[in-house]
């Protein structure tokens, strides 16, 4: 508590420092900026990624975030093709991210091309990652077209990529946002451009909410209307970066975050007993550059350093304890550094070649014997070809894994080798019609926890092996002078083997490697646009998705054949966005179809499925003295529909939620 | 050395019972072999449970012995491998009950003879914890999984084998709760501990609801005696409920998180188990004078004390849990007149 209010007053103190200054730096010369526009580097490709890929790629960018209203990370995931959110309800509940079937801890996230890591759980709260700065945020399935990244980023089974914004002109905005069950926030972004090659930003964004909203309670027959306890949150989160950006010649990108938060875990609904009192504390610093520099025509190279600090408590106040609370503490610390190089001989080809090495301790008083380690050490040769109406990319990544925790507990080290290959093709010369087919066999390495947590764990660990097949079509193209469509589908088959679970043994859990899980589907997207008149857009989305996901594990076994828990057969998302002078309106619709919360599909374990609806609307004033604001509101879940995405967590009904933003 | 010990221990037992002079009290027989087994259960003098063995990879092996506490004799295996993942055990009625359990799936009740044949079997619920005989029914308590608010009670009939798979919601509209524990009958109605919900139900043998007592703390075990029903309090305290008013009408304190208790010479035997004071656990049973309510003496038993309930013979049998991994299981007896512990268990 005390923390979180000491490092308001610090980063308040920072920006208020940075303020004065950028004050000073702005009277003098306006036309700066403008000039130094022509030096930023536009990102971006000449044919958008998500239709030339030859992996699936869907991309939410900073237009998006805008017309929806999306406050986090979660909320964009959400409305995508074969994604599944685990929301654990309300503002600080947990949210984590799962791709066709393949368990969250199978996608990996990284910002602004660092990944994110959590050596311990392995589990990544997206619900953190606040979209007020951020310019773009993609997921690909399998390996995408850019060969030229990090190791860690052709590890995974699914990557999240969250770019932040790069500033394009010098600027200071104020944002604050009131919402539903006491949510308030108030967010400070600076960005300035200096000399003719650099810039920087920083961010700092503060929320607080009491989270107790109303849900329905359903026992047999008998239903009663009860709040949310224990659902309050708190964060700060601060950043600041520099950019470098030398045209052609290279690029540095430097970043300092701090993160911290404090919050209640309210915990599973139960019938009869609301009390509940466990509360957890985060707190996340880190700093990482990249670098990336032309040597030569041919060959270009890039560097990447990272240090993480990460702490989390978590404190539950129970009488059965003699001590009258448990708290686990858990502290981990990572270094990363990763260096890869590019060749491009010419006649479409490139080559690349990185290695990654990280470094992670862990400090938890949970954990059996001494502080356990892990080294990590990954390198990827990849070479693509794209040439006229074909892409083609193949990867090879070696990871070799040392973790030690001392004592008896010794592990063996993990090496592996994962190929993927991927391939686009645009048969019909000028036609806007893609095929593409992809291959990737990958893994996931058992956390920290799974080898070490204190009677639970269990060091004969092997990884989780993942292996996935998608084949597809995508097009896009003008429908006439005032519309465009974009539209793709995809069929895919995953396999899931030696899955990292707990299993019960007589008395207590462990953690084996058990299970078999076999995943066909079908992905499909659409997105039109339109204008039907001058001033007006029309912009409709549209994704389905279908996933048979079921275990194959045991055929003896009561839930043999049976689609896994928390994956729906059929979901799809639907939104309309009508832009124009006055106001814009965007609605969506998300449907989610039925899922079991338990192993076996059997009436008690259903969860039904449901249909909720947003809608959001925003408007821009101009201001005097250039100044901009910006009025957004948003009704959520307006029809108030009562449901769940784990069982026995309540979302929340009904809620408004108001932002306000000026920019100067 | 150590099967000189136990010897020992042996020779002072029986010369014990060879002293007692009156016909009725209770006689004391140990097992002709060391024995080891958990999820202790009786029928007619003889004491069934679970021997569980852990390899390398932890996985399980789980053979099924015997100890007539009257002769003295053992058999072991009683059972092999009939059963997969075997849960818990407990005799009903004519039957010894064997249940399954993946923690996650419905687990089904295997009823035995006493001699170790598997008459039928029939799907109960999320984790089978214990069942009880009311007339021509067994009811079957499944505890269900934990934060999902599926404990059943089901019953099925011994003569039709029909099964009521949560019979509880079908006579009350209302669910039992989360994580189910136990279920005593006494006189003329049940009482089941729904342990994370801090709810005891008092129904009538058709199970309806007759009072919702709502604890103070999570009720763990139950056991009956003297027109009171008594319930372990995980944080450390047995409550006592009169069966008229259905009601917890007083408290006592014990040792840390208790687990089962068993009534023997008009006084309850507790076991304080220290559950989740890993690896520091509790070794003690608490034994409480029924007449006064209160804790007379703490006996040193095994770490980690779960399973406890009364032989034929009047005494009392323990099984302690060690910490799972090298301090093993352990099967006690004690003496309820004269708090003697005596060690049933080889050790290895």
């Amino acid at each position: 508590m005390q923390r979180f209010f000491g490092a308001v007053a610090l980063c308040a103190i920072c920006m208020w420092l940075c303020g004065a200054h950028i004050c000073r730096a702005q009277q003098v010369d306006t036309l700066s900026s403008v000039r130094n526009l022509a030096e930023i580097e536009v990102v971006g490709d000449a044919v958008d990624i998500v239709l030339s890929s030859a992996t699936p790629v869907q991309e939410v960018r900073s237009g998006d975030i805008e017309r929806f209203g999306y406050t986090t990370a979660a909320d964009a995931l959400k409305r995508m093709a074969g994604v599944q959110v685990q929301d654990y309800g309300g503002i600080g509940g947990l949210k984590t991210v799962s791709v066709r079937g393949l368990g969250a801890k199978h996608t990996a996230v990284s910002y602004d091309g660092v990944a994110v890591s959590d050596a311990y759980s392995g589990q990544i709260d997206i619900g953190r990652y606040a979209l007020d700065n951020v310019e773009l945020l993609s997921l690909t399935v399998g390996q995408g077209n850019d060969i030229f990244r990090p190791a860690r980023s052709f590890a995974s089974a699914g990557l999240l990529e969250i770019k932040s914004r790069r500033p394009l002109a010098t600027r200071t905005a104020a944002k604050v946002r009131g919402g539903s069950f006491g949510l308030l926030g108030a967010v400070l972004l600076r960005e300035r451009i200096f000399g003719r090659h650099w810039s920087y930003s920083a961010h700092l964004n503060v929320q607080r909410a009491d989270g107790d909203y109303p849900f329905t309670l359903v026992n047999g027959s008998q239903s009663s209307r009860q709040h949310r306890a224990d659902g309050d949150t708190k964060s700060i989160a601060a950043e600041g970066n520099l950019f470098g950006s030398f045209g052609s010649r290279g690029n540095v990108q430097m970043k300092v975050a701090y993160y911290d938060s404090e919050r209640g875990l309210p915990g599973s609904v139960r019938l009869y007993n609301k009390e509940n009192s466990e509360r957890l504390w985060d707190n996340n610093f880190y700093v990482q550059a990249t670098g990336e520099v032309a040597l030569s025509a041919k060959w270009r190279a890039r560097a990447v350093a990272k240090y993480n600090y990460l702490f989390s408590r978590y404190k539950q106040v129970n009488k059965n304890y003699s001590a009258g609370y448990q708290a686990d503490a858990n502290t981990q610390n990572e270094y990363y550094a990763s260096v890869g190089a590019l060749y491009t001989p010419g006649g479409g080809f490139s080559f690349s070649l990185t290695s990654d090495l990280s470094f992670a301790t862990v400090k938890n008083n949970f954990l059996a014997g001494r502080e356990p380690q892990r080294i990590n050490s990954q390198t990827v040769l990849a070479a693509s070809y794209e040439k006229g109406s074909v892409t083609a990319t193949a990867s090879l990544l070696g990871t070799l894994l040392a973790d030690d925790a001392g004592g008896s507990s010794k592990t063996d080290n993990k090496k592996r080798l994962s190929p993927a290959v991927s391939l686009a093709w645009q048969p019909f010369g000028n036609v806007p019609l893609r095929l593409r087919a992809s291959y990737k066999d990958i893994f996931r390495t058992p956390t920290l926890a799974d080898l070490y947590y204190q009677r639970m764990g269990n060091v004969e660990l092997k990884p989780e092996r993942a292996t996935q097949y998608n084949v597809g079509a995508t097009y896009g193209g003008s429908l006439g002078s005032r519309a465009s469509v974009a539209l793709s589908i995809d069929g895919y088959y995953n396999r899931v083997k030696d899955k990292i679970v707990a299993l019960p043994t007589m008395y207590i859990w462990r953690m084996q490697n058990y299970g078999r899980v076999y995943v066909k589907g079908v992905d499909a997207t659409l997105s039109v646009t339109c204008s039907p008149a001058r001033n007006v857009e029309l912009i409709a989305d549209a994704t389905y998705s279908y996933s048979h996901t079921v275990d194959k594990t045991n055929r003896n076994s009561k839930n043999y054949g049976h689609q896994i828990p928390y994956t729906p057969r059929h979901a799809a998302n639907g939104s309309l966005t009508l832009n124009n002078k006055w106001i814009n309106i965007s609605y969506l619709v998300t449907f989610v179809g039925e899922r079991y919360m338990l192993p076996q599909n059997i009436t008690e374990n259903r969860l039904p499925a449901y249909t909720e609806h947003t809608v959001s609307l925003n408007r821009e004033f101009a201001l005097r003295g250039n100044r901009l604001l910006r009025l957004q509101g948003e009704l959520l879940n307006f029809t108030d529909k009562s449901y769940e995405i784990i069982g026995y967590y309540p979302m929340p009904g009904r809620q408004w939620r108001l932002t306000a933003c000026i920019t100067f | 050395m150590k099967k000189n010990l136990f010897l020992l221990f042996a020779f002072v037992a029986i010369a014990f019972v060879a002293c007692s002079d009156s016909d009725d009290a209770p006689s004391f027989v140990p097992p002709a072999s060391g024995v080891n087994m958990t999820e202790l259960c009786q029928k007619d003098g003889v004491l069934y449970g679970f021997l569980s063995e852990y390899d390398a990879n932890w996985n399980q092996t789980i053979v099924h012995s015997s100890y007539n506490t009257a002769t003295g004799a053992v058999a072991k295996p009683w059972l092999a491998d009939e059963v997969s993942s075997p849960y818990k055990l407990f005799a009903a009625g004519d039957y010894i009950c064997i249940t399954t359990s993946d923690y996650v799936n419905d687990g089904d009740v295997n009823l035995f003879t006493t001699d170790g044949r598997l008459l039928t079997s029939f799907t109960a619920g999320v984790g089978p914890r214990r069942g009880v005989v009311v007339g021509n029914d067994m009811y079957v308590l499944c505890e269900g999984l934990w934060g999902y608010n599926n404990a059943v009670l089901t019953k099925y009939n011994l003569n039709d084998h029909t099964v009521v798979r949560d019979c509880f919601m079908q006579q009350n509209g209302v669910g039992l709760g989360d994580t189910a524990n136990d279920i005593c009958v006494y006189g003329s109605k049940m009482y089941i501990a729904v342990s994370t919900d801090n709810i005891i139900w008092v129904t009538d043998k058709e199970a309806r609801v007759i009072e919702k007592i709502e604890t103070a703390a999570q009720p763990r075990y139950l056991a009956s005696a003297g027109g009171k029903v008594y319930a372990t309090y995980y944080n450390g305290n047995v409550a006592r409920i009169d069966t008229t008013a259905c009601a917890v009408e007083a408290t006592v304190a014990v040792g840390r998180n208790p687990e089962q208790l068993c009534v023997a010479d008009n006084k309850l035997f507790v076991a304080n188990s220290g559950g989740l004071d890993y690896p520091n656990y509790d070794k003690t049973v608490s034994v409480i004078d029924i007449p006064s309510f209160t804790e007379v003496k703490k006996i040193e038993v095994a770490a980690n004390p779960a399973n406890i309930l009364t032989g034929d013979n009047g005494f009392v049998y323990l099984v302690s849990l060690g910490n799972y991994a090298d301090v093993p299981n352990t099967l006690q007896c004690i003496n309820p007149y004269t708090f003697e512990v005596t060690n049933l268990t080889e050790s290895k």
